[in-house]
């Protein structure tokens, strides 16, 4: 109805919808995520009236929200900016106020240890410093621990902001998912109901201030949200499905948050912003990083003052052990420094070693002393010298031309009772140990040309060196340092334990030396050995002459003999000496094969082929025996088998020392039953000595002043250099002498720390010129070293082992100087300054550990201070999105009141047109008619 | 175009600035009460470094006026023993010089051989003074022993070593602290006969002497007189290391405070409070809160319906 009433009706209908749309406003001007709403009103379609068009009022069309998706889109992500920076601002400003605090951190701390330090090095010999010392030294441990204590708390209160982000996000999302829901009821984003899209909106706002998001919409306002660098990646709302996130409940990373964590778990690749990714980067760039520092500085501050400890020496002369430790079953080193030691004296606050005058030097030179820790030594430097005295397992010697010598090897002081044996010598070849500092301990004397060229530095010598025969082969009281040495063959008096009827230990009984020799080549004629090579017990040998053999080649001359060796160790007079000849050849059970035939002096004892004429059979070790004792009348060898299983021939009584020959019959298998060299084995000779005086009862086979070991082997005996015991100090063991020999060794490898052989000895310097001077043991007396002082150089030192002495001035004959471990020097203090300079020396990461520290502070500082000024920034770049937003969709009530008069106004008009119409139709109906 | 602005949004930013101001206003607060510009490491994380660092520099600084407190002690205690050695030795060369007097008998020698005797046991007592921890200050690090014994022959030998401890009393500078007894009480050089020289020590060559001088000795006297010459002269080198190491301690103590107090000043620079500067803040803080309140008051009564 295109007239007057019907037009004024739709405008008061249409107004009336108006009005209510902006008493919504108002309602909602304080409501969250509320948009404003405004009226859309549209002109009705007009009526077509003869030749005109009338309007036939309004119809209120919809009621459209206002909002923006740029403006929208720039608070998401101005929000995930901002919310990054919050964590890393009041968590960092967390760890700065533990770290850099005055009380809790770790400066005054370490401050207060090294004041404390210093006292204590002022004042060593005092027991109030030294106990203040141990407090504070736990102080800097309980700090350590404290600081480190704090940072756990921090990062657990940051990981449950984590875990509680993470939860946050996942019931945002499933909202989502339920609006996504509501949504799909219609098709257009037009038609949809405003309340939903301000809901939906204020959801992704709430989401982006806890991570970064991506989103993308459908024409009906369905909402896609992904965590990832794309929309495709780590997508957490789909339609109307949620995917949860979480902490990795499998990886113990505390910063590991996946997608989906107890259903199809996903890495959450890409993820950051938002108070989630603060919190990740909190704990990564600050967190992390300072507890390693932390606990790195924990670990360098006890390995320091350990080692410092260690060097030197406590209240009670002993060598200092460690002050700290780690208790390595705790994570966090810093958190687990625990200080060992409760009693003040054992702190060392004095040096290793010390310098005294002799009282009665004639002059008032000073000495001091340092010691500079060498390597560690090795028992036997020769790694090809095991220790396995069998001539198979000797090195090999070579000397030919220039150098007459080969350095076999070195033995470090603290080796046990190591024997060096020279097998297959040639004549004139010599072992040689001598010391570092050239006294000569066993072997012959050294020409002139071998000490010059054997006493280099390249040969472990110290220099200057002197050489010294002092202590040549000597032992005992004349021996170095109390060294029980001996060169030659010698067999000692052997104790027997014996037990008691309970099996308890007893006393021991000693059984008669017994020297045997080996295998006697009977093929030398002449001269065998000259007179005067050898020594038996220390009397002087005669020449052993070949006499009573058979000759080589017919009309030559005689052989060697048994007989003529035990005669001529008979010749010596040693009446409590007793010289036998002897011989056997031992067969091996596992070497015995009896499917081979034996023959033993040219007599067949078996044969291999079954139920042949002659020659017993034999197929066991039984029966092998009885085929060898079946023909032993002939062969004059008896068979045995002894305790251990193994085959022995030996000769029969009345043939003591004959050949036992297993050479077989022309023509016949070289190899035979018993597995051993089918050859001739010649005798041996033994020497029993006549058990008396247990220490003199030995038989000792040493060389006179042209012997050498080449003449020992000669009567078939084997040279080794013994040293009974400790070796007392670091030796050096060569080869004189040209040609080819082996070098075969026995020994306890045990070497001694060198600092601390040289704690435990004294050394005396004693100048016997201005310009010489000698070392002495002081315990033995023995003469370590001989050498010249040299005045030339500027700062001439004495160094010894690793002991350095100087002097305040030129040294007078007869000034002598002791060195020792400092045993009661309880007033040194120079361990102390030592432990003091660390204040000042740069262990950590080329720091002090205090500047270490402040370093770690100050990058905590800088972290914290660009983190305040971003989120300062942020903050303007947030506030002006916001306000852009609301720009578009905040409810200004001014504007709200204008609208309300506004459609006031016009609703009151349409009223009054309501009202015209009807006094239109009155006029009419009143007319007269 | 004018950008609107919400109703809500207006309300917000107002409570956000008058809050902001208030934070400032309670800021300034507390560091006028505690009158440090720097009340937590978080009110400035870039300067903890510095401050820690300063702290650290001035501990170290404390560190050495400690021990240089101890090192003047000991130095102290030594340079009074010094002098009063020197003072006996004095006596005793008197006392020598008359024995030496050909017109004495030889009862008055041994009188004066008894003086001797006392002035001798009186020098042992100071070489072997104990400082307050019972400790023997003359036995170089062998402390707890005398640093002087007599032996079973009557000689008195020395006992310690020759342990010269120093002190650190500045980033590179050491001091020796102690004097062993065999710096001081020094040996005398005396020909053993044989073309050489043979060292005696101090209290024997006084024995040697105070021996002279009971047998009338007069070439052995004579030798004693030259000796003591040697043996007072000891003393007094000894004393004047002691006496230098006492104008160090002096000189060190006073540039030690020096570095302190500038430290000191540095890090009150850095940390402590600007009162001017902070009243001046406090009261521009005052006045913006004021202002921003009475504004508000007035702006937010401003509304269309309040004509309607």
């Amino acid at each position: 109805m295109s007239d007057l009433l019907g037009i004024a009706s739709t405008a008061v209908s249409a107004y009336q919808r108006a009005l209510s749309t902006v008493s919504n406003n108002i309602a909602n001007a304080n409501t969250v995520g509320y948009s404003e709403q405004t009226s859309d009103l549209e002109a009705n379609a007009p009526q077509r009236l003869a030749t005109t068009y009338m309007g036939t009022g309004v119809t209120y069309n919809a009621v459209t929200r206002q909002s923006d998706v740029f403006a929208q889109n720039n608070v998401i992500s101005s929000n995930s900016d901002l919310a990054a920076e919050t964590p890393m601002v009041d968590y960092a400003n967390q760890v700065i106020n533990i770290m850099g605090d005055k009380s809790i951190g770790l400066s005054s701390a370490l401050d207060q240890f090294f004041t404390d330090t210093n006292a204590l090095s002022s004042d060593p010999a005092s027991g109030d410093a030294r106990n203040t010392f141990l407090s504070s030294l736990g102080g800097v441990a309980a700090r350590f621990s404290e600081v480190s204590t704090q940072l756990n708390t921090v990062g657990n209160d940051a990981q449950t902001a984590l875990q509680s982000a993470s939860d946050q996000v996942n019931t945002l999302t499933t909202q989502l998912a339920l609006i996504n829901g509501q949504l799909t009821s219609n098709a257009s984003e037009k038609n949809q109901p405003a309340r939903l899209l301000d809901q939906r909106d204020l959801l992704l706002t709430q989401l982006s201030q806890l991570t970064r998001i991506h989103t993308s919409f459908t024409a009906n306002g369905t909402v896609t949200v992904s965590l990832g660098g794309t929309i495709t990646q780590s997508v957490v709302v789909n339609g109307q499905v949620a995917t949860p996130i979480g902490l990795n409940p499998k990886s113990g990373d505390p910063l590991s948050i996946i997608l989906d964590p107890y259903g199809n778990a996903q890495n959450l690749a890409g993820a950051s912003g938002g108070t989630i990714g603060g919190l990740k980067t909190f704990m990564g760039q600050v967190l992390q990083p300072a507890q390693k520092s932390l606990n790195a500085l924990a670990q360098t501050f006890v390995t320091q003052v350990n080692q410092i400890q260690n060097n030197g020496i406590d209240g009670y002369g002993a060598l200092g052990q460690n002050l700290l430790s780690i208790d390595p079953a705790v994570a966090n080193e810093a958190e687990a420094i625990k200080v060992v030691q409760t009693d003040g004296m054992r702190i060392a606050t004095g040096s290793q070693f010390r310098v005294t005058e002799n009282t009665s030097n004639p002059d008032a030179v000073k000495a001091d002393v340092a010691y500079t820790v060498g390597p560690v030594p090795v028992g036997i430097s020769n790694p090809n010298l095991s220790s396995n005295p069998n001539v198979s397992a000797g090195v090999p010697i070579n000397i030919q031309g220039n150098p007459a010598y080969q350095a076999v090897t070195s033995v470090a002081a603290g080796v046990t009772n190591p024997v060096f044996y020279l097998d297959n010598a040639q004549t004139g070849q010599q072992l040689q140990v001598l010391t570092k500092e050239g006294r000569q301990l066993i072997g012959a004397p050294l020409t002139t040309d071998q000490q010059y060229q054997i006493l280099t530095p390249g040969n472990g010598f110290s220099q200057p060196v002197t050489y010294s025969t002092q202590y040549l082969n000597q032992s005992g009281e004349e021996g170095y340092m109390g060294a029980n040495v001996f060169y030659g063959a010698k067999a000692d008096p052997q104790a027997n334990q014996q037990f008691d009827p309970q099996g308890n230990p007893a006393a021991s009984t000693l059984s008669a030396a017994v020297l045997q020799s080996g295998r006697i080549n009977l093929g030398q004629a002449g001269v065998v050995i000259q007179a005067g090579a050898l020594q038996l017990d220390g009397v002087s040998m005669g020449a052993l002459n070949a006499k009573s053999g058979p000759p080589m080649l017919p009309g030559g001359p005689a052989t060697l003999t048994l007989d003529d060796v035990k005669n001529w160790v008979n010749s010596a007079g040693l009446t409590d000496v007793q010289v036998s000849k002897t011989n056997s050849v031992i067969a091996s059970s596992k070497q015995i094969d009896f499917s081979k035939p034996l023959t033993i002096n040219g007599v067949s004892v078996g044969s291999v082929l079954p139920g042949a004429l002659g020659p017993a059979q034999y197929n066991n070790l039984t029966t092998l025996v009885q085929a060898i004792q079946s023909v032993s009348s002939q062969t004059n060898v008896t068979a045995s088998i002894d305790t251990g299983g193994n085959l022995v021939l030996a000769n029969m009584p009345g043939h003591e020392g004959e050949n036992i020959s297993l050479v077989p019959a022309v023509g016949s298998s070289p190899a035979n039953a018993l597995g051993v060299a089918s050859q001739i084995f010649t005798g041996q000779i033994q020497l029993t000595r006549t058990l008396g005086d247990p220490n003199n009862s030995s038989i000792q086979f040493s060389f006179g002043p042209n012997g050498s070991p080449k003449d020992l082997s000669a009567a078939g005996f084997r040279t080794g250099a013994y040293i009974s015991g400790t070796v007392p100090d670091d030796l050096q063991v060569f080869v004189t002498g040209a040609g080819t020999a082996s070098v075969a060794a026995s020994y306890q490898s045990t070497p001694i720390d060198p600092q601390q052989k040289m704690r435990n000895q004294s050394i005396s310097i004693n100048f016997t010129a201005t310009n010489h001077y000698v070392i002495t043991d002081v315990a033995t007396g023995t003469e370590l070293a001989s050498r010249d002082y040299d005045t030339n150089v500027t700062n001439p030192v004495v160094i010894y082992q690793g002991a350095q002495i100087t002097l305040s001035s030129a040294p007078q004959a007869g000034d002598s100087f002791i060195v020792d471990g400092n045993k009661d020097g309880l007033g040194s203090n120079q361990n102390a300054l030592a432990m003091a300079n660390l204040a000042q020396k740069k262990v950590a990461n080329g720091m002090t550990l205090s500047d270490n520290y402040i370093g770690q502070v100050n990058s905590v500082g800088n972290v914290s201070q660009q983190a305040t000024i971003t989120q300062q920034a942020l903050t303007v770049v947030n506030d002006q999105a916001i306000a852009a937003r609301d720009a578009v969709s905040g409810v200004n009530l001014d504007t709200e009141a204008a609208s309300l008069i506004k459609y006031q106004q016009a609703y009151q008009a349409a009223a009054k047109a309501m009202q015209i119409a009807g006094q239109l139709f009155d006029t009419i109906v009143q007319m007269p008619g | 175009m004018v950008m609107s602005v919400s109703t809500s949004q207006y309300f917000d930013n107002a409570s956000k600035q008058l809050s902001t101001i208030q934070n400032n206003l309670s800021q300034t607060q507390t560091q006028l009460s505690t009158s440090l510009q720097v009340v937590q490491p978080s009110d400035a994380p870039d300067k903890t470094s510095v401050i820690t660092k300063l702290n650290t520099d001035i501990a170290a600084q404390a560190n050495y006026t400690n021990t240089l407190k101890t090192v003047g002690s000991q130095l102290q205690a030594q340079d009074t023993a010094f002098q009063s050695v020197s003072t006996v030795l004095t006596k005793v060369r008197e006392l020598t010089i008359q024995a030496a007097n050909a017109t004495l008998n030889s009862a008055d020698r041994q009188t004066i051989a008894s003086q001797i005797s006392q002035l001798r046991d009186q020098i042992l007592s100071i070489a072997n003074t104990q400082d307050v921890n019972g400790n023997y200050i003359f036995a170089g690090a062998k402390v707890s022993t005398p640093a002087f014994v007599e032996n079973a022959n009557g000689v008195i030998d020395y006992k310690g070593d020759q342990t010269r401890s120093s002190a650190q009393i500045g980033t590179s500078l050491k001091l020796q602290m102690n004097t062993p007894g065999s710096d001081a009480f020094v040996r005398v050089q005396r020909p053993d006969g044989k073309g050489g020289n043979v060292g005696v020590g101090f209290f024997q060559s006084l024995g040697d002497l105070i021996t002279s001088v009971n047998n009338s000795d007069q070439p052995n006297i004579q030798r004693g007189l030259s000796e003591l010459s040697n043996l007072t002269l000891g003393i007094t080198e000894a004393n004047a290391n002691v006496g230098t190491g006492l104008q160090a301690v002096d000189s060190q103590t006073s540039i030690v405070s020096e570095i302190n107090l500038r430290l000191q000043s540095t890090l009150s620079d850095v940390q402590d409070l600007d009162y001017t500067t902070a009243i001046t803040k406090m009261n521009k803080d005052q006045l913006a809160l004021e202002a921003a309140q009475s504004s508000f008051a007035k702006i937010s009564k401003l509304s269309l319906f309040t004509y309607m």
